[in-house]
């Protein structure tokens, strides 16, 4: 999964069950959910269980799984759970047996149903506007549209690093206040300075920043005074349309009609005049649900819609002497290298510089992490680089970690701690069961304790595991 | 220090699952079909497969699908479909076999309660089905009552290698772009831990016809076709006889596919239809990995329970009269298969390559051997012919 969608599932995971139920009820979302937040085991489960009229034994479950894939399916699990998709019920059959099952929730079922057989009569899949004015409009203007919106965001917040591009492009008021509210700006005196979470940012793939933008905006709903479901259902059926198309405002609630003048500031959809009755989603708005494989097909069409003259091929080449040298003449695209190369020659077509310790060293005191920067290279390293496996130069990837690794010697991890366990058999079961889920940061056998990032699923394995060391003692005991 | 590690360095980004292409070959046999109109109807088929089709575009953006009818007398396109002005049928933003990528005009009116992609699919789909029904005349069925399964097959193979050789070609930043199809990897495609990348394709076939022997011959070549090219050919057998077709058993076995027939006992019936699909065959390569999956010789012990049979049909096919034979002579030389009836047993010239074959001792008592002599080992190759009775027959491994 990408970065992009990664942010997006963490801030579903984070919402309250009810305001998940209120999702799943538009059909066009559970299927963006569906398609974009689960784990590919995931889905497959959800699609075993979707038509079939029982609940699924918990053994049944762990029986089709293949054992060297254990930890996939403990993530696709942990996943469902936590945005309750999947729960457990403990079923009493007609003999009295006691069964434990995963039963998939029921609006969840019904809207995926819905989904994909195509019934109802929910319209969240967009009404088309069948005559929007006198003239269609063109995908190239789109993308233009798209690409100036999303520049004069980018420009701005470069601008702010004080790489000597400050004013060129202005964006709206509510959209710096957004900027500022996701702390990827801080206002001082003399305007906008850019902070880590803003380098972060312009790190990223585009995908992966109109999703970060995008949560900051969901996460100041309320106090935008907006509704988080419409504006979620909102931006999952945007992604769900399709390009150059126009749509009609008809059906949208008053939150989703007030998204519509924000998100024309973001470059997402396209209006023609500020209060018309339809809207056309732009590139931007209509990948926002597609996965890496799509992305990577379009990625030739976004790129444009952004400006990269070198479209999806990419433009850095790196030796492993350090020299850089990128083929672009996008201000943009030389301000964010600028922010951890020394640049020293600009040909028309060109720049070269070189990664020097204190470039890189000041990228980090910006607070870019090491990662970041070879990420960034990466995902745009020359068609020529790509010819090698590593892509990047190993001498240069080790020398950057290297570097930051210099300063910077401890790493915080928010967490949980694990202790005081009875036998070596129960701590073994809950660390591998925590090291399954990805949450587990550091272990000791020997003291036996473990720090994890989250709890609340390893609680609820030791509390089963619990459950049913009582149930057994008291079937001993009823034996007797 | 521990940081610097170079096992790090070839950190592919996470892209997720490769995408999946499947192919669906729907026989569209209308003799069969009506043989089974008391249970299930095409209507009702297509309209189970229109659900499994979505539920395969939703599992990714890239994902891509191919529908092939295999009528009577011919293997036609359903979607899509290569002859009329064709919509953006992509998903997502891939680009169509031909790549456009252009914007239909002019088709605003959709309903809105429907993911376009697939409605576009099905709005195709039904359309062509149509048109291959009203073109279907009498005459044109009186030939014959089977079905064209192994051009369908074929047509399948070919669009699945130009979609991926298409697929290759616009990722120009994969790693190995040398990689092509004629050269597969020298990687057991059973092997868990080689990489699955680029297009990963299947084949499912909805089945409903009895005998394929009449093309037992291009539809092995198929189905070896189809194993190099690491295709699973899955298929789901409706058929109205009592045992499932032994050839497409094979297919599955052959390509690591899943074959199912639902228990003879009960009638095959539209409602259980959807799950059997969704469960059994919406797995791509990805989560078959991931997953135990019933494999050919599992499911048609389980199903079959009547007959008692615990394994594939590994029947061929004679090549002289296209009968399904359970015992027959195969020519050493160039590995045809020819039953009783035809000269070759008689006259011991094979009649696909003319190799002149001795019988040997074919057709003779087996000497019964009295006691026992340690010596020998071996003497039976001397003839030519491999002839010895009850010696299973064309399995998969010899092509």
């Amino acid at each position: 999964m990408s970065a992009s969608s990664l942010r997006a599932l963490e801030y579903l995971q984070g919402l309250p069950g009810a305001l998940l139920m209120k999702l799943y009820q538009q059909p066009s979302t559970v299927l963006a959910v569906f398609r974009r937040m689960l784990p590919h085991l995931a889905k497959t489960f959800v699609m075993i269980m979707l038509w079939t009229p029982r609940d699924m034994n918990i053994e049944d479950l762990e029986m089709m799984v293949q054992p060297d894939h254990r930890k996939e399916k403990e993530q696709a699990l942990s996943v469902l759970d936590r945005l309750k998709i999947l729960t457990i019920v403990t079923v009493r059959s007609a003999t009295g047996k006691i069964a434990r099952k995963y039963r998939l929730e029921k609006q969840f079922k019904n809207s995926l149903r819905a989904a994909l057989t195509g019934g109802g009569s929910h319209q969240s899949f967009g009404l088309p506007c069948d005559t929007p004015g006198k003239k269609k409009v063109t995908l190239e203007s789109l993308d233009g549209f798209a690409q100036r919106q999303w520049e004069a965001i980018l420009y701005y917040m470069v601008g702010s690093a004080g790489a000597g591009l400050a004013g060129k492009g202005d964006i709206s008021p509510g959209t710096k206040k957004l900027l500022e509210l996701g702390q990827f700006v801080v206002m001082r005196k003399g305007g906008a300075a850019i902070t880590q979470a803003g380098f972060t940012f312009l790190l990223q793939e585009v995908n992966a920043q109109v999703w970060s933008l995008l949560i900051v905006y969901l996460e100041n709903a309320e106090q935008l005074k907006m509704e988080q479901v419409d504006m979620l259902s909102f931006l999952f059926m945007l992604g769900s349309l399709e390009l150059g198309q126009a749509y009609s405002t008809e059906k949208l609630t008053p939150t989703q009609l007030h998204m519509l003048d924000d998100l024309t500031d973001f470059g997402i959809i396209y209006r023609r005049s500020p209060d018309p009755e339809y809207f056309y989603p732009t590139r931007l708005g209509t990948t926002l649900t597609s996965d890496a494989g799509a992305l990577r097909n379009s990625n030739a069409s976004l790129a444009n819609a952004l400006g990269a003259t070198a479209s999806d091929k990419g433009y850095i080449i790196i030796e492993t002497n350090y020299r850089v040298y990128a083929y672009t003449s996008s201000p943009l695209q030389i301000a964010v290298l600028n922010l951890f190369t020394r640049l020293h020659t600009r040909y028309p077509n060109m720049v070269s510089g070189k990664l020097t310790k204190e470039s890189v060293q000041r990228a980090i005191t910006y607070g870019i992490t090491a990662e970041q920067i070879i990420s960034y290279l990466s995902t745009h390293a020359h068609p020529q680089m790509h010819k090698h496996t590593p892509v990047l130069p190993p001498t240069v990837l080790d020398q950057i970690r290297l570097w930051q690794i210099e300063g910077d010697r401890m790493r915080a991890t928010p967490g949980f701690f694990f202790k005081e366990f009875n036998t070596a058999q129960e701590y073994q079961d809950a660390a591998r069961y925590a090291d399954n889920l990805g949450v587990l940061v550091w272990k000791n056998d020997g003291k036996r304790i473990f720090f994890v990032t989250k709890h609340e699923q390893l609680a609820q394995f030791l509390k089963n595991r619990l459950e049913e060391k009582r149930v057994a003692r008291e079937v001993k005991t009823a034996q007797k | 220090m521990n940081a610097i590690d170079g096992t790090e360095r070839q950190e592919a980004s996470s892209e997720g699952p490769p995408p999946a292409l499947l192919v669906i070959i729907l026989d569209t046999n209308p003799y069969a079909w009506t043989i089974l109109r008391e249970t299930i109807t095409l209507l009702d088929a297509v309209a189970n497969l229109q659900i499994f089709i979505n539920a395969h575009l939703a599992f990714s953006h890239a994902n891509q699908v191919a529908v092939i009818a295999s009528h009577t007398d011919r293997a036609v396109w359903l979607y899509p479909t290569p002859a009329r002005t064709r919509k953006n049928i992509s998903n997502g933003a891939v680009p169509g076999p031909d790549g456009d990528t252009s914007i239909s005009n002019g088709n605003a009116v959709y309903n809105s309660n429907k993911y376009k992609p697939f409605a576009q699919v099905e709005e195709e789909l039904m359309a062509s089905l149509r048109s291959l029904m009203s073109t279907t005349d009498p005459s044109s069925l009186e030939s014959t009552t089977s079905t064209m399964m192994a051009g369908a097959l074929s047509t399948a193979l070919c669009y699945i290698s130009k979609t991926s050789e298409a697929y290759n070609a616009t990722r120009s930043t994969d790693p190995n772009p040398s990689y092509t199809y004629d050269a597969p990897p020298t990687a057991d495609p059973n092997d868990p831990n080689s990489p699955l990348t680029g297009l990963q394709s299947r084949i499912f076939i909805f089945s409903v016809s009895t005998s394929l022997a009449t093309q037992y011959i291009p539809l092995m070549n198929g189905i070896f076709a189809a194993q190099r090219l690491r295709v699973a050919i899955d298929v789901l057998s409706l058929n109205p006889s009592t045992s499932p077709s032994a050839f497409l058993q094979q297919a599955a076995d052959a390509t690591n596919g899943i074959f199912y027939a639902p228990p003879r006992p009960n009638p095959p019936n539209p409602i259980a239809l959807l799950p059997t699909l969704l469960s059994l065959f919406v797995h791509d390569q990805t989560s078959r990995r991931a997953l135990y999956m019933p494999t050919a010789a599992a499911t048609s012990a389980s199903s079959s329970s009547s007959t008692a049979s615990t394994a594939i049909n590994f029947q061929a096919a004679c090549f002289c009269h296209r009968r399904t034979v359970t015992i027959g002579y195969v020519c050493s030389i160039c590995l045809s298969i020819f039953c009783e009836e035809c000269g070759v047993v008689r006259d011991g010239v094979c009649l696909t390559c003319g190799t002149r074959l001795r019988l040997g001792r074919y057709g003779r008592e087996p000497k019964v051997v009295a006691g026992r002599k340690k010596k020998k080992r071996g003497g039976e190759g001397e003839g030519g012919t491999a002839s010895g009775s009850g010696t299973p027959l064309a399995t998969p491994g010899l092509g």
